[in-house]
């Protein structure tokens, strides 16, 4: 059986690698959820050839893809949403430029998590009932919407500096709406009828989800709605189902709808020996010793000790 | 210093994961308590009991804090038994007894995304979680005012005798979204009070910006829990703690 034959050590080693998961997840829920890409990815991310982040409409792979998916394509549309803010609200330009208006949190529950056999890697299934809300928004408008995901998340110990990083993410949403007075299930029948999906349209017609950020959805190459006040946008790398581009394209998930089946995307991790291909959200990319040796930190400062 | 950078023996590595467990069953219970009206054991069994930290002890809300055990316990409990009985009046028929408190309503709590340093002299930790929660009066016509609510909760916790203990609360709220109404409609600039979760928040001690929801989480990073060694009345989650973000120009 497996972790039989842990010594005690072992056994602690990898009992505070289970605790410190849990923390690399809040972590990324309450930076993510103020706008700090950089802060969080650089704090909590390995740096890798393998390291993976993946979502509905694909998978990106290595470190560099990673990055610029999940944190240079994202910020803009912060920005561009602080623009719109300190138009409508006037004493938002007092505040952080990423942060200001945001309450989204992707809530973390039911979490199960293994850590390997060897000590090396962990992983870790949650349900997140995400609360998607906003006081502030480009209309004046309050929102008060929900949306469910899953994540299925690898981790890679580092025995340089004794800390556990993400090595992958599997985002799968699920569904979305509104609290208040939205009917999404007829929500959901309306879109069967008409065909309209509710994520990742086709890049030629309205942009979808941003990518891995909060991402407003905002239409491209000219002045209006979503646009910078007054400016043009010049067009973004897209993958092919929307989004930053991936190595791995999607669909990897589907939302809920009148005829979705149960999908098991990311299933919760069973007790393993070492991640394989058996045992990975990202089968194909689980080598952790294709490791850069870059600077382990970009953000110097303020991020996680 | 020397203390600071000093490596854990496995012991105290398994004393530490064992303290993360106790805060996180700390704060769920003050939840259930909470759900469950059981304001009084909550404050017997959860918060501090000794002179000092009771004299320090601080309930935060958006628009201040109660400082102090007393003033908490009359806030918390006294008050909010209050509000009950005062709901409980509408209800003839229904005997004006502490049993019945709570008839027609439905409060819950819940405490998720947990993140939590412990100090590096053990004796104190700091917390943040949320709370995704309901807020739901019933009325005899089968009227209600019913609401969801989200809050960040950031607690101060401190050692007694071994067991943690709650020292500083602050309930942060988000969103109070009224059922059945469209969140869209509401005022975005609506001032503090506008409903009733806000109004059962009463009138602190200290009444200050302690969290503006208008803004959003420019305060979250200031706030979220940092490894620390000892603990810092500086970085409090109390009146003394006030990050800077609401020190600025649009406060002064």
């Amino acid at each position: 059986m497996i972790y039989q034959n842990l010594s005690f050590e072992q056994r602690l080693h990898n009992a505070i690698g289970a605790q410190e998961i849990e923390q690399v997840k809040a972590w990324h829920a309450y930076t993510h959820g103020m706008g700090y890409s950089k802060e969080e990815w650089d704090a909590i991310w390995y740096r890798g050839e393998d390291v993976t982040w993946a979502h509905f409409f694909g998978r990106m792979v290595g470190w560099d893809e990673v990055w610029y998916g999940s944190v240079v394509n994202p910020e803009e549309g912060y920005y561009e949403r602080y623009c719109s803010h300190i138009l409508n609200y006037k004493g938002a330009s007092y505040f952080d430029a990423r942060s200001v208006g945001c309450t989204a949190l992707h809530c973390l529950a039911s979490g199960v998590i293994e850590v390997a056999e060897d000590g090396m890697t962990g992983r870790s299934c949650y349900l997140t009932p995400g609360t998607m809300m906003a006081r502030m928004s480009p209309n004046k408008r309050r929102n008060g919407g929900f949306l469910w995901e899953r994540y299925g998340s690898d981790f890679a110990y580092d025995t340089e500096d004794g800390k556990w990083y993400y090595f992958h993410e599997h985002v799968c949403p699920d569904i979305g709406s509104e609290y208040g007075t939205k009917n999404w299930a007829m929500e959901m029948y309306d879109q069967a009828v008409t065909g309209r999906s509710p994520f990742g349209p086709p890049p030629e017609e309205a942009e979808g989800p941003g990518g891995p950020g909060e991402g407003p959805g905002v239409p491209e190459g000219g002045e209006g709605h979503g646009g910078a006040p007054g400016g043009f946008r010049p067009k973004k790398p897209k993958g092919t189902m929307g989004g930053p581009p991936c190595t791995d394209p999607g669909p990897l998930h589907n939302n809920a709808s009148m005829t979705q089946t149960v999908q098991n995307t990311v299933p919760w991790p069973e007790p393993y020996k070492t991640l394989d291909d058996q045992n990975s959200y990202a089968p194909g990319h689980n080598d952790i010793t294709k490791r850069y040796s870059a600077l382990k930190s970009i953000v110097k400062g303020g991020v996680r000790l | 210093m020397a203390d600071a950078n000093r490596t854990l023996t496995q012991e105290e590595q398994v004393w530490r994961l064992w303290d993360k467990e106790e805060i996180k069953d700390l704060l769920n219970r003050f939840a259930y308590y909470t759900a469950n009206n059981d304001r009084r054991r909550a404050i017997t069994e959860l918060w501090v009991a000794g002179d000092e930290n009771r004299s320090t002890a601080s309930l935060g809300y958006n628009n201040g804090y109660y400082t102090g055990l007393d003033n908490i316990i009359a806030h918390y409990v006294v008050d909010a038994e209050a509000r009950g009985f005062e709901a409980l009046s509408a209800y003839s028929g229904v005997a004006q007894t502490e049993d019945n408190l709570g008839y027609g309503c439905s409060f819950v709590h819940t405490m998720n995304t947990p993140y939590i340093e412990v100090a590096g002299n053990g004796r104190t930790a700091k917390y943040i979680g949320y709370d995704c929660g309901l807020s739901c009066i019933g009325s005899p016509d089968g009227s209600s005012d019913s609401n969801f609510t989200f809050a960040k909760v950031y607690a101060d916790l401190i050692q007694e005798d071994g067991v943690w203990k709650i020292w500083h609360l602050l309930i942060a709220y988000d969103h109070i979204i009224p059922a059945g109404i469209s969140y869209g409609d509401l005022d975005p600039e609506a001032p503090w009070g506008a409903d009733s979760v806000e109004r059962a928040c009463g009138d602190p001690t200290v009444r200050d910006v302690a969290y503006d929801a208008l803004y959003g989480w420019v305060d979250v990073w200031e706030r979220l829990p940092r490894p620390y060694y000892s603990f810092d009345n500086a970085k409090a989650y109390t009146a003394d703690g006030k990050p800077a973000c609401y020190k600025i120009g649009l406060y002064k």
